[in-house]
């Protein structure tokens, strides 16, 4: 009797306690890519960090000018201002003999270039996973168009700024050292495809709060990159696609914060 | 005469606390365990025995019923045949009538003391026997002054003897007048006593110097001394015993040759500590704490050390591979005490000290004339040439008034730094109380601590309170319970003072502490760049910890497999913190925002449930085994939140109320792991003189990558008790030699949880009009599935010796460590869009030898001296990083994190200095360009006539110590006894370097901000220690100086006086009083500043180290 009670002690108390753990972990305070990118309104989330990325890093950051780190990349200006601080560092920009991969301004935009594109691969490789859910595939189609857009964005200043890079064209899951560069008629070609993928779908500029870039943009771009290609019909028929479109005009006024600003000589030698 | 202890620690295995001495008069060894045994006995609850043996030894029998009863029996096997055969078959007999059977026709008798029984042989003589003519009696105690049942008195070279009683009392008749008589006790050092004329010969007998049968802690279970394979040391906690200690690493301190216990100087602070060498670069170098059983988790600081029973370091690989993949920088385990009684009494005992606490040196600040000539100097050097009598009309405009209020300029602050120190005391009580009967044992305790640093608003508190209690609810159940209550309370941010701008050094001899109305004055002498150390304190700020700890197990010993048991342990932690401040308007903080509060709140759960069953058992007299097999699973969950808010409009409920600042916000976090481990040991000692132990342990953590949940760590030892060899017999000076060997290899989990996981990150996005942010998101980290625990491999070869009938004794032991796979961070190419990941790459090697002696160097009446040594040795050598990365076919040291290639963890690699350019050098031209008069001469290595960094730095020296020893020195005399404890860290050889740099201070070259007292280079003062103080602001290349920090330090003095004997009268069992001062002196000849130990020197930085004087009471009653 005593023997009976004994082993059932023994085993109930081993029953109860010795269930094989699963050492998986689940996340507890934040998101996860497999949970981040399933509903548009997540992937338009996704898309809105990379415009955050190029307005704070091409034309200026959201908050007070005295913020504003103005590199030369989309500013049709030579040389801007650039804070007071930091002046003589982006000077070294105008010094080509010296410029190696060590330069701070180099190894900056190589990062943050490919910090969009792969911002951007991760949304085209999870739009089409089965965690995606979309209500119809114009949406699906708009959100691949626009990170295909951003995508060839960041690559056009790549060709245009080293030539050949390597072209990484899904999202970077794993650890990888063994990069090979591409051709910058490689990295052209497949800008043009992004972008006839993106002007197929993105939408108008008309449907659009302004911080987002539109069809049109993508037209213009493919514009340019026809140019470098020497594709001279496809840049006018690109161009001409936004100018005949009756959304857009040129600016004929200054705007934005700067719209009264009054040029009193430079600032710098 | 050995001491045997059923003493199990572990906290598993049903405990006989309480130390049963079994007596041994011969040296033949009467316990032996035959496995032939064919008697069976099994006790009921009632105290009746079943039993039943055919042609078995009486000792045999009554070896059987103590392995299964709570009954111990003792007797002398040369008075009382128990070789005998017998046949004894019986039911539900109660101890007594089997004896009765046992012995039945035999003149021999028995006495009983609770469970335990004495036999006598009437022929030997018994306690009662009175009919002699000449006799003596006595009393023989402990070094406790409690009774000593049991003990034999022989009288020498006979066989005529007895037994002291319960009460430790005997008496012998019919003995010759130049009779010497033997008392010998297990566990005792015997003595020899001339009867002469005494008729009363009272006896204390001490603990036998070594214990060779003591039991340690090796971590799931325990295992005899003489049976270890690796490098496993029980601190000797009883030289402390009576000397109170603020926590236990400051007890450990000096003890253990190997554990590197540091210095604390704060209020509350426990000293850092460490095992061997430094084995990582990134991850932590903390050993782990097992405590009761059970990962420990909170600080040293919640542990009352006068609830601690011991305390065992696991040194080496092999040891510590139990641990499996927490164990790679060493593991120290602790138990707390179980119930004992005082005569079967409960036993209380207090303990209560107050110390006072001073700076172990103060550091000087600049005065009046000291700070005026100062402000010239600087004036000076920077290009200003002023009078010194001129110099006061570059004061600040308040130090400009002052100065000018009185004639003789009179200053306004005497000792500003002082203003911020304080005279600190440690107060610590702690009361328990601890029974034992039969079934039942328990110790509950209360501590308080209340500590007061010596600068400003340092302060700490503890309570705790401890119930450990232990049942043996049937003979094959035991259930216990060990558990503690910990509250700390500390001020937030409780080191007001130093740092540069509110540093309290700062403070002119000419400055204005209070405005008009009485309040602090922010900026005490004009500049902004000195705030008012006032003006740093929060008006509110708390940091409370509270701990809630409970370690449940049942142990099972299974009755019909002999040796086998099962323990199940359940532990369960509860850890809340609280921190907060609050800033009100008159703060540098609170200023600018309109009041800034802060309120955080954490909790985490641990659980632990440890699944052991053991299997110990000797066959055949020699071979022993022990079998251990464990299946643990621990659970982590972590809770935080934090709010704060700005901009009050009414400060005055503070953190209380939050929510009335204008700016409030939240945020909260979590975080969870899990943790499996199986386990399995096996020891095999054969005959006692060859060991081997095998351990086995896989682990599996869940913060580990995908592809490395789990890690394997295997680890063997053997040993060897060479003493025991018939060809040591001759050897008679030595007692005990024993060789030992073990490899082992132990995990760092240094990996935090989540870390390799792919995560997403989010910030905010305004579209064009939108007032409200969007909300967005990326992937911020890249998932890493190939990370995995630091590991470390390595060897240790010991020896055990004690010699000249264990006069000296102690171990060497020598190890070898390499561990692999070292947390780096791997930049990654931009291409991948991620910045790095952590990776596992790298080797660092670590070698040393460990010294630990103990010696008694004189025993002469009442006076004894005795001494305990330990020294230690490290080399560390980093022999891989991250490869061959530039290509050139040689490994690739790493510069900028001072990692280099065959060189030990912090090598010093930058300019040499050599000496102090003069005046002359600079007449002479040999001074080199961009240098001056009063700068440190660098070494220009390649002689191209300038230093630059990638040609002219070079290897300095090693910041790490050469070697550590503590030699710790007790003297008794009859009930006075003094310790005194040395220790010290060694450099020479350019190892143990530090900088002491005040002239690279935030404000070494401004005059209007005080400073410590320092000795800078002036044209008048060129034989300086230090560069001129324009120094920090002009020279192009900056040389920093090494300073070797070694010290021999007068660490503790001690001293006890046992005042038993006059506090037994009012029915105090003991009392004694020791009056200790720690940190008396030091001998640092290179040093320069506050303390070689801390590495504090001159700068506005250096915190004070502690000196404190205590008076101690222990009380049992």
């Amino acid at each position: 009797m005593k023997k009976i009670f004994f082993i059932s002690l023994v085993l109930a108390i081993i029953a109860t306690t010795s269930c094989k753990e699963s050492l998986t972990e689940v996340p507890k305070d934040f998101y996860t890519p497999e949970n981040s990118y399933t509903t548009k309104p997540q992937f338009e989330s996704a898309l809105a960090n990379i415009y955050l990325s190029v307005r704070t890093g091409i034309y200026c950051a959201p908050t007070a000018i005295g913020e504003r780190s103005v590199d030369l990349l989309g500013i049709d200006i030579d040389l801007a201002d650039c804070g007071t601080n930091s002046a003589a560092s982006k000077l070294q920009l105008f010094n080509w003999s010296t410029m190696n991969a060590d330069n701070s301004f180099v190894s900056k935009w190589w990062t943050q270039f490919y910090s969009w594109i792969s911002q951007a691969n991760a949304i085209i490789d999870r739009a089409d996973q089965p965690t995606a859910v979309w209500a119809s595939a114009a949406d699906k189609n708009a959100i691949v168009g626009e990170a295909k857009f951003l995508r060839a964005f960041a690559y056009h200043f790549m060709a245009n700024m080293w030539g050949g890079v390597p072209l990484v064209l899904h999202e970077t899951k794993a650890p990888k050292f063994d990069y090979v560069r591409a051709t910058q008629a490689e990295i052209f070609q497949q800008c043009k495809a992004d972008l006839t993928e993106a002007v197929k779908y993105m939408p108008t500029i008309d449907q659009l709060k302004g911080g987002r870039a539109p069809r049109e943009a993508a037209y213009q771009l493919l514009s340019e990159i026809n140019i470098s290609m020497k594709d001279y019909q496809g840049a006018i028929d690109a161009a001409t696609a936004v100018i005949n479109n009756g959304k857009s005009s040129l600016m004929t006024t200054k705007f934005g914060p700067w719209a009264s600003f009054k040029f009193a000589g430079y600032t710098h030698r | 005469m050995k001491k045997k202890r059923w003493n199990l620690h572990g906290g598993r295995i049903p405990c006989m606390k309480q130390i049963l001495r079994i007596m041994k008069l011969t040296s033949v060894l009467l316990f032996a365990v035959f496995f032939q045994v064919s008697a069976t006995v099994f006790s009921q609850t009632n105290g009746k025995l079943n039993l039943k043996a055919e042609n078995e030894s009486i000792s045999n029998i009554l070896k059987t019923i103590e392995e299964q009863t709570e009954f111990r029996f003792l007797y002398n096997s040369n008075n009382i045949n128990v070789d005998r055969k017998t046949d004894i078959d019986c039911q539900s007999k109660n101890v007594e009538e089997v004896l009765q059977i046992l012995f039945a026709g035999t003149d021999v008798t028995y006495r009983s003391f609770n469970t335990n029984y004495v036999l006598f042989s009437e022929k030997s003589g018994s306690p009662a026997e009175t009919q002699q003519q000449r006799s003596v009696t006595g009393k023989v105690t402990d070094s406790t002054g409690g009774p000593l049942p049991g003990v034999s008195v022989i009288l020498k070279g006979t066989t005529i003897g007895v037994i002291t009683d319960f009460n430790g009392k005997y008496s012998l008749s019919n003995i010759p007048a130049n009779a010497i008589l033997q008392f010998s006790f297990v566990g005792m050092k015997g003595q020899e006593i001339a009867v002469g004329s005494k008729a009363l010969i009272n006896v204390t007998l001490e603990d036998a110097t070594i214990g060779i049968e003591e039991v340690v802690a090796i971590g799931y279970g325990t295992q005899k001394k003489q049976a270890v394979t690796g490098a496993v040391v029980t601190a000797d906690l009883g030289t402390y015993e009576k000397v109170p200690t603020n926590n236990v690493m400051e007890r450990l301190k000096g003890t253990v040759a190997g554990l590197n216990v540091g210095e604390a100087n704060t209020a509350g602070g426990v000293p850092g500590f460490t095992i061997r060498g430094q084995n990582s670069i990134a991850a932590s170098g903390t050993p782990l704490i097992v405590l009761d059983g059970s990962i420990f988790r909170g600080t040293m600081a919640d542990i009352s050390p006068s609830d601690i029973e011991s305390v065992t370091v696991l040194k080496d690989a092999s040891a510590a591979a139990v641990y499996g993949s927490r164990s790679s920088n060493g593991v120290i385990i602790i138990e707390t005490k179980k119930g004992t009684g005082l005569d079967g009494k409960p036993k209380f005992s207090l303990q209560s000290s107050y110390g006072v606490v001073n700076e172990l040196k103060p550091l000087e600040v600049y005065n009046a004339q000291g700070y005026m000539q100062r402000l010239n100097d600087i004036l000076n050097d920077n290009g200003t040439v002023v009078p010194l009598d001129q110099t006061s009309n570059y004061l600040q405009t308040i130090e400009k008034k002052n100065y000018d209020a009185t004639p003789d300029h009179q200053p306004t602050l005497v000792d500003p730094y002082g203003m911020f120190r304080q005279t600190g005391f440690n107060q610590n009580t702690s009361l328990s109380v601890s029974n034992r009967t039969d079934k039942m044992n328990y110790f509950m305790s209360g501590n308080y601590t209340s500590q007061k640093g010596v600068i400003l608003n340092d302060l700490f508190k503890h309570y705790s309170i401890r119930v450990n209690l232990e049942s043996k609810i049937t003979d094959w159940l035991t259930v216990g319970l060990k558990s503690y209550f910990s509250t700390r309370d500390y001020p937030q941010g409780r080191i007001y003072g130093t740092g540069s701008n509110t540093s309290s050094y700062a403070f002119s001899p000419y400055a204005d502490i209070y405005n008009a109305d009485g309040s602090y004055k922010q900026f005490p002498q004009t500049t902004t760049s000195f705030n008012s150390p006032y003006w740093a304190i929060a008006d509110d700020s708390y940091n409370k910890a509270y701990n809630l700890n409970g370690i449940f197990n049942a142990t099972v010993k299974v009755p019909w497999v002999k040796g086998l048991s099962y323990t199940a342990t359940y532990a369960h932690t509860l850890n809340f913190s609280e921190t907060g401040s609050f800033y009100g308007y008159q703060t540098i903080v609170g200023l600018p925002v309109n009041g800034q509060g802060t309120a955080n709140f954490g909790r985490s759960n641990t659980t632990m449930l440890d699944h052991l069953v053991k299997f110990s058992r000797t066959f055949a007299q020699k071979h022993n085994v022990d079998l251990t097999l464990l299946y643990s699973t621990e659970k982590y969950n972590g809770f935080n939140q934090s709010s704060s808010s700005k901009g009050f409009d009414n400060p005055q409920l503070g953190v209380y109320r939050l929510q009335a600042g204008q700016t409030p916000t939240v945020s909260t976090g979590g975080s969870e792991t899990k943790a499996v481990g199986q386990m399995a040991r096996l020891t095999y000692t054969f005959n006692d003189k060859y060991g081997i132990t095998g351990t086995y342990r896989r682990d599996g953590y869940s913060a580990f990558s995908a592809n490395k949940k789990y890690g394997d760590f295997p680890s063997v030892g053997v040993n060897w008790n060479i003493y025991k060899e018939s060809f040591m017999k001759n050897i008679s000076f030595l007692d005990v030699l024993t060789f030992r060997g073990s490899h082992g290899t132990n995990g760092n989990q240094s990996i935090s949880p989540y870390s390799t996981l792919a995560k997403v990150g989010n910030s905010y996005y305004y579209y064009q009009g939108d007032t409200n942010y969007t909300m967005t998101e990326y992937i911020s980290a890249l998932g890493n599935d190939n990370l995995g625990w630091e590991s470390r491999t390595g060897y240790n070869v010991g020896i055990d010796f004690s010699v000249l009938k264990h006069r000296i004794s102690g171990s060497i032991d020598m190890y070898s460590t390499k561990t692999n796979d070292l947390a780096f961070t791997l930049n990654l190419p931009g291409a991948s869009g991620f910045g790095s990941i952590t990776a596992n790459a790298g080797e660092i090697k670590n070698k040393g030898i460990e010294l630990n002696l103990s010696t008694l160097n004189m025993q002469k009446g009442m006076f004894q001296w005795t001494s305990d040594i330990a020294f230690s040795l490290n080399r560390n050598k980093v022999s891989h990083l991250l490869g061959d990365t530039n290509g050139d076919g040689i490994e690739d040291d790493i510069v900028s994190s001072g990692l280099f290639i065959g060189k030990s963890l912090g090598t010093i690699y930058t300019y040499k200095v050599t000496g102090m350019y003069q005046q002359t050098d600079k007449d002479n031209g040999t001074i080199l360009n961009g240098f001056q008069p009063g700068y440190y001469q660098l070494q220009d290595v390649n002689t191209d006539g300038k230093i630059t960094s990638d040609q002219d730095r070079q290897f300095i020296g090693i910041s790490k110590e050469n070697f550590r020893w503590s030699f710790t020195n007790t003297f008794s005399y009859g009930k006075l006894s003094l310790l005194v404890y040395l220790n010290s860290i060694w450099g020479g050889n350019n190892y143990f370097l530090a900088t002491n740099t005040p002239y690279l201070d935030g404000y070494a070259n401004r005059g209007d901000l005080n400073h410590a007292v320092y000795d800078y280079w002036t044209p008048t003062n060129t034989g300086a220690e230090f560069p001129r103080p324009s120094y920090k602001d002009k020279a192009t290349f900056k040389g920093n100086k090494y300073y070797d920090r070694s010290f021999i330090r007068l660490q503790k003095i001690a001293l006890n006086y046992d005042l038993t004997k006059v506090a037994k009268k009012y029915g105090i069992q003991k009392l004694d009083l020791t009056l200790s001062a720690d940190n008396l002196g030091t001998y640092a000849p290179q040093w320069i500043g506050l303390d070689a130990s801390t590495a504090a020197g001159l700068t506005d930085n250096s915190i004070p180290s502690l000196r404190t004087v205590m008076l101690g009471l222990n009380i049992n009653f």
